[in-house]
């Protein structure tokens, strides 16, 4: 970890990316296909590559949001290992959802193998839910926390707030009937836009409970270690200290909502006074910008890896 | 009947990128007709409810609802003209100097 003193700096891991990639799909796969070696580990850890967005098995190749999950990881971890080498400083890491595998590695919590070990594993039992059961999740933006929660309750059948983002950005997660009727609700009572995410499961909602057994038992197999630096989770600012407190927040956090505003503002109160958000997206950087329009916010982005 | 002047236009561009701290974007960059988000700028929801709070403070013109939002945020040109539309006299910006 490289200290910094003069500003305190807060490295921004964000969740699932909503799309595959463009740059991509492009011919040669476009610009993310220069070389670097997490791209190549990951095709030989987990069959997965990421030049055409695609496992070399067919029947995971059908799992949109598995491909999603992993290539979030792998550019997060991409772009944290381009700020790192090119002298970039930090003082602690940060996450949003599924930004905390990624988070956990470059935290050295866990290796980056183990991160895509736990990333596919999740990310299958997720696959596995949304087709037995099908749910999904919604960005409301535009009312407030009091609105989003009244139409959680009006619908009245396993629909929750899974996202607190920002004073008028939300989440909202159920099964498939609940969701429409909610971002029906949300429309009629005057967002200003309400979107369908591309999840299939109600992440971030009691509806995951099922799949807590499978995913303690994934992570007892492998080793986690206290992370080298100050890691704070997307519950309200919490630290993770030590390996049983991450085994159960990974376990937990799947089935509770995660509040980002709240990380935001606790890490404006102790100090930090720079954000740097690595991966493909700067969903994070805006958030930020929107609860404080002074504070330095940035994406740092992927492009240009050599 | 108050008309979009080229003056406005330059306005709701340097309100975009100011709210949006489009940093490397000048207001010759972007196109008056073109479309905001997906192609063209590219902007995204969290924008949209940037340039909400945007035209709020600085036209005091409200964007009540999603349906409003897809029409008035096609092009800076149709933000323009709402602005025009829904603002009582004088156009004048909250540092008080007339458009």
């Amino acid at each position: 970890m490289v200290h910094c003193h003069k500003e305190r700096v807060a490295l921004c891991f964000p969740g699932q990316l909503q799309r595959a990639p463009e740059a991509l799909n492009g011919q040669n796969g476009g610009d993310y296909c220069l070389p670097h070696p997490f791209f190549e580990r990951t095709r030989e850890k987990i069959g997965f590559h990421l030049p055409s967005f695609s496992f070399q098995k067919g029947k995971e190749n059908e799992c949109f949001n598995l491909k999603l999950q992993v290539a979030s990881y792998v550019l997060s971890m991409v772009s944290f290992d381009r700020y790192r080498r090119e002298g970039g400083k930090w003082d602690l890491i940060t996450e949003h959802s599924m930004g905390i595998y990624a988070a956990l590695a470059a935290a050295e919590a866990v290796t980056f193998d183990d991160g895509l070990e736990i990333v596919k594993g999740i990310g299958l039992f997720l696959e596995e839910m949304g087709r037995e059961r099908q749910g999904g999740m919604a960005a409301v933006i535009g009312l407030g926390r009091a609105e989003i929660e009244g139409i959680c309750n009006d619908v009245d059948d396993g629909l929750y707030v899974a996202n607190l983002n920002a004073s008028r950005h939300f989440v909202i997660s159920g099964e498939v009937n609940s969701l429409e009727k909610g971002m029906e609700l949300a429309l009629q009572r005057g967002a200003i836009s309400v979107q369908r995410l591309t999840f299939n499961t109600p992440l971030h909602s009691p509806l995951l409970e099922p799949i807590r057994e499978k995913v303690r038992q994934l992570l007892n197999g492998l080793h986690i270690s206290a992370p080298k630096t100050l890691l704070v989770s997307h519950w309200g600012g919490k630290a993770l200290n030590d390996p049983h407190e991450i085994r159960e927040f990974l376990v937990e956090e799947l089935c509770r909502p995660v509040d980002w505003e709240r990380c935001v503002r606790t890490l404006l109160a102790q100090g930090v006074t720079r954000f740097v958000e690595v991966g493909l997206s700067d969903t994070l950087t805006k958030l930020i910008r929107w609860m404080d329009s002074d504070v330095k916010a940035v994406s740092y982005g992927v492009r240009d890896v050599a | 009947m108050l008309e979009v002047t080229e003056k406005l236009i330059k306005q709701v561009k340097r309100l975009i990128i100011e709210r949006l701290k489009l940093e490397e974007i000048a207001i010759e960059d972007i196109d008056t007709d073109a479309p905001l988000f997906g192609e063209g700028l590219g902007l995204d929801s969290i924008d949209a409810l940037e340039l909400v709070i945007g035209l709020e403070k600085e036209y005091g013109v409200s964007i009540p609802d999603a349906e409003v939002g897809r029409k008035v945020f096609q092009s800076v040109r149709t933000i323009a003209h709402y602005i025009v539309e829904n603002q009582g006299g004088e156009l004048s910006t909250a540092d008080g100097s007339l458009s």
